[in-house]
């Protein structure tokens, strides 16, 4: 082997994060991939678990989904065409999310429609039964799938708000210390939790 | 939203603000409150509009401002996330609603924030008092020349999806009214709120005013033309070629680059002077004004123009550039060498070359855009002792350009020795595009390398592919065969996007070689992949122009980047066998909307366009 092929030291080199993404996309400018932003809240309520969450698409994205509503391409949506959409698109939301309690997994289900807001913001909600829990402190993780489809930045609202007598939803480790890899992008969701239950 | 305002009605918090504003106290937060509401919010602050409370009105008018920015967005958005702005902004009905939001329009004096406010959330009304205002015989000259402002930021920002037509009709309007004209501060206005509205149906009276007796009304009036007889569109438009207004405004945009002498109104001249792109008089006036003005801005204006547009004097006026010394005129010279790289302009950019000590930025993309062996020595040399990444790049893709063995080498080592990360991933494109004899070991070696990062693999697997020798087809098959294990996920339940991209140019690289059996391959990868790795896939199909089933599945994608990949992809493999999709694509309301959306569109429309283009000129030829 030439001198040349010998391994390089490229370690150094990684702490460049986020320099993967932006070279394999190879532009100059803002890149053609829309992220989301993304809000969630965890609740629970009569054993189950409930998700609130609000996506903030861009405006080309939103776009881009109003041209998949569109089925008959008249420009014009109907509400058959949206309520369409929306319930096939919670579904595949649910379908991303890998939710664990206790180590065992839980499913969950859309509730109810999608809820549009003023800022371009989509609220769903979904909730998963969790059984009986036990008083106590039941160790889970929450990893949204659909991050890391359309990675963006997420905010946890009011995690562990609640009154000391209810049960509630407590950030087990900081957020952003739930990432299994540094190579992970910064922005998956990812997080771990403590439902605590009391006495 | 901060959670003080959560559970708060948008009455509660206008109604606070009022108060707040009334006492003469700071409102920012509840604005911004009110901001989250939407235009429901705004509708009701019109309520609370008085004339003869001013600081509220202000407060007012600035919600009004902030809330109705969302009429930019396409109506179906409207009709979706804010059902009464749809109404308001897109229904008979919602015109009523429009008076009441600018019924300040009428007041003796104007809040600070209604100009913005008006042009955004009330389009009638205030297309209406333009109107009256290009009719008055004592029009309100002061207040038009406020909203011209606002009024040019608007259009300028290809916000205005509704009433362009008619805002173009209403300045026109305004240009037959004697007592607007004849008053240079509101004529200046007009102007340029004409180039923003790119109001090409004014242009006679823009053409009067090069006649006018102040520089400051011909420069803003060549700028204006400049403007509005350039693209319609940011994307530019093809609808609408404005040739024959082009052809109107030539004679007298001659005449003024051959008399004029202020350099104010001669640098616009400079600018102006792109929009005709093919014209030989106007390359002819260029050269003489060139020639007679050494006024440094007009200069590099004029090479500008030289770099965008084909006159046939565009290899003299460079050679002049590159005659230049100082402030600047040199270096758009050479951009303009870069853009035009013509075999008259080698011997002075060469001779500059071999004179220049130290790596100089424009030189190298002028001498890499030349491609003349002649330049490789000192390309060389400077790339030995460059330590700046951005230069060191640009010295490689320079090299890339020029043709033969010394480049070869000079690629070949820089590949071999370079432990810059940025530089290597570049040089594994570059080999991905051009052969670099001696590569093939380097390219191994990185895609089979673990410990470097993952976008330099990527690069090199599909460098490979570009190769039939052995080694190259031994080492792609290796890794065919257990990608899990070269490009693995640290034992993550999803799998990292870079390995995800890493995995798939596996096969890419395969089909590329010549290797049929990937494609299923590719299209179990593309189907698993996140947007981004669709996104890279259809770019690599389009870049060798080899059609393969996903670029179907990437034309019906609901996401932008792949959509746009696929349409490049499609015309770049087989225009015509997509012809219909595109001509659907194309026509869908949607997607079309796009084009004049002031978004980043990646220049999707002319995408769309050039496939569509060379689809029907393939089945012409057949």
């Amino acid at each position: 082997m030439s001198a040349s092929l010998l391994p390089r030291p490229w370690a150094v080199m990684l702490c460049a994060g986020g320099l993967a993404f932006v070279c394999v996309t190879a532009h100059a400018h803002e890149s053609p991939i829309d992220h989301v932003e993304r809000e969630l809240d965890l609740s629970v309520k009569d054993d189950q678990l409930l998700l609130r969450y609000r996506l903030r698409y861009s405006e080309r994205a939103l776009l881009l989904q109003i041209h998949q509503m569109d089925g008959n391409a008249d420009g014009e949506l109907s509400a058959s065409e949206t309520a369409a959409f929306f319930t096939a698109h919670a579904a595949m939301l649910a379908a991303l999310f890998t939710v664990q309690v206790e180590g065992r997994a839980v499913k969950f289900q859309p509730v109810g429609a999608m809820r549009p807001d003023a800022r371009l913001g989509q609220t769903y909600e979904f909730s998963a039964p969790l059984g009986n829990l036990a008083a106590g402190r039941h160790p889970g993780s929450f990893l949204d799938g659909y991050s890391r489809i359309y990675p963006g930045a997420f905010r946890w609202r009011r995690p562990g708000e609640g009154s000391p007598r209810a049960t509630r939803v407590e950030p087990l480790i900081p957020p952003e210390a739930a990432r299994s890899s540094p190579q992970q992008h910064p922005a998956w969701l990812e997080l771990k939790f403590e439902i605590v239950v009391p006495q | 939203m901060p959670a003080t305002w959560a559970a708060t009605s948008e009455r509660q918090i206008i109604e606070q603000l009022v108060a707040e504003a009334d006492a003469g106290r700071p409102v920012y937060d509840l604005a911004d409150a009110a901001n989250e509401r939407g235009i429901a919010a705004a509708l009701i602050g019109a309520e609370f509009l008085e004339e003869q409370k001013p600081a509220r009105s202000q407060a007012l008018y600035g919600v009004i401002s902030l809330t109705a920015n969302c009429r930019r967005w396409h109506p179906e958005i409207l009709r979706l996330y804010q059902p009464e702005a749809f109404r308001i902004f897109h229904t008979p009905e919602g015109e009523a609603t429009q008076r009441l939001l600018a019924k300040g329009l009428e007041w003796k004096a104007w809040p600070a924030a209604l100009p913005e406010a008006v042009v955004r959330a009330a389009p009638v009304p205030t297309l209406d008092w333009l109107k009256k205002q290009a009719a008055s015989p004592t029009p309100e000259r002061e207040k038009l020349r406020k909203l011209l402002h606002p009024l040019g930021w608007w259009l300028r920002a290809y916000a205005e999806r509704q009433a362009i037509a008619d805002f173009q009709a209403a300045l026109t309007a305004l240009t037959t009214n004697p007592a607007l004209t004849g008053d240079e501060a509101t004529g200046l206005a007009l102007l340029r709120a004409l180039a923003d509205a790119k109001a090409f149906q004014a242009l006679d009276f823009v053409l009067q005013q090069f006649r006018a007796s102040t520089p400051e009304m011909r420069a803003a009036a060549v700028e204006s033309a400049g403007q509005m007889l350039g693209p319609q569109t940011r994307e530019g438009s093809r609808e609408r070629s404005l040739d024959a207004e082009r052809e109107r405004a030539l004679p007298e945009f001659l005449r003024l680059a051959r008399e004029e002498t202020e350099v104010a109104v001669l640098g616009k001249v400079g600018t102006a002077a792109e929009v005709w792109l093919e014209e030989p008089q106007v390359g002819q006036a260029m050269l003489a004004l060139f020639s007679r003005v050494p006024d440094a801005p007009t200069q590099r204006n004029i090479l500008f123009a030289v770099a965008k547009t084909h006159w046939p004097q565009r290899a003299q006026i460079i050679q002049r550039g590159l005659e230049a010394t100082g402030n600047g005129v040199l270096g758009v010279a050479l951009e303009a060498v870069a853009a035009h790289p013509l075999r008259e302009l080698a011997p002075a950019t060469l001779a500059m070359l071999e004179a220049q000590k130290e790596a100089h930025p424009s030189l190298i993309d002028a001498a890499g855009a030349l491609g003349d062996p002649r330049a490789l020595p000192t390309l060389v040399r400077w790339l030995a002792s460059e330590r700046n990444i951005a230069i060191q790049l640009k010295l490689a893709l320079a090299l890339e350009k020029i043709p033969g063995e010394a480049s070869d080498r000079a690629l070949s080592e820089l590949l071999n020795k370079s432990v810059e990360p940025m530089l290597v991933e570049q040089l594994c494109r570059i080999a991905s595009r051009r052969e670099i004899k001696g590569g093939t070991a380097i390219l191994v070696s990185l895609a089979e390398d673990l410990t470097a990062p993952m976008p330099i693999r990527s690069q090199a697997v599909w460098a490979l592919g570009r190769l039939q020798e052995k080694p190259a087809r031994a080492c792609l098959d290796r890794l065919g065969r257990e990608p899990e294990k070269y490009f693995p996920t640290d034992g993550q339940i999803l799998v990292p996007e870079v390995s995800e991209q890493a995995r798939i140019f596996i096969p890419l690289a395969r089909l590329r070689q010549g290797d049929a059996s990937a494609s299923a391959e590719i299209a179990s990868r593309f189907e698993s992949g996140t947007p981004a790795t669709q996104y890279v896939c259809v770019l690599a199909l389009a870049e060798i122009r080899h059609d393969h089933p996903v670029i179907a599945s990437a034309l019906g994608s609901g996401d932008f980047a792949v959509l746009l990949g696929g349409v490049r992809a499609a015309g770049a493999a087989a225009p015509g066998k997509y012809l219909a999709r595109l001509r659907a694509l194309r026509a869908s309301p949607v997607v079309a909307s796009l084009a004049t959306s002031g978004l980043d569109t990646w220049r999707l429309p002319v995408a769309l366009e050039t496939a569509i283009q060379a689809a029907e000129q393939g089945s012409a030829k057949r």
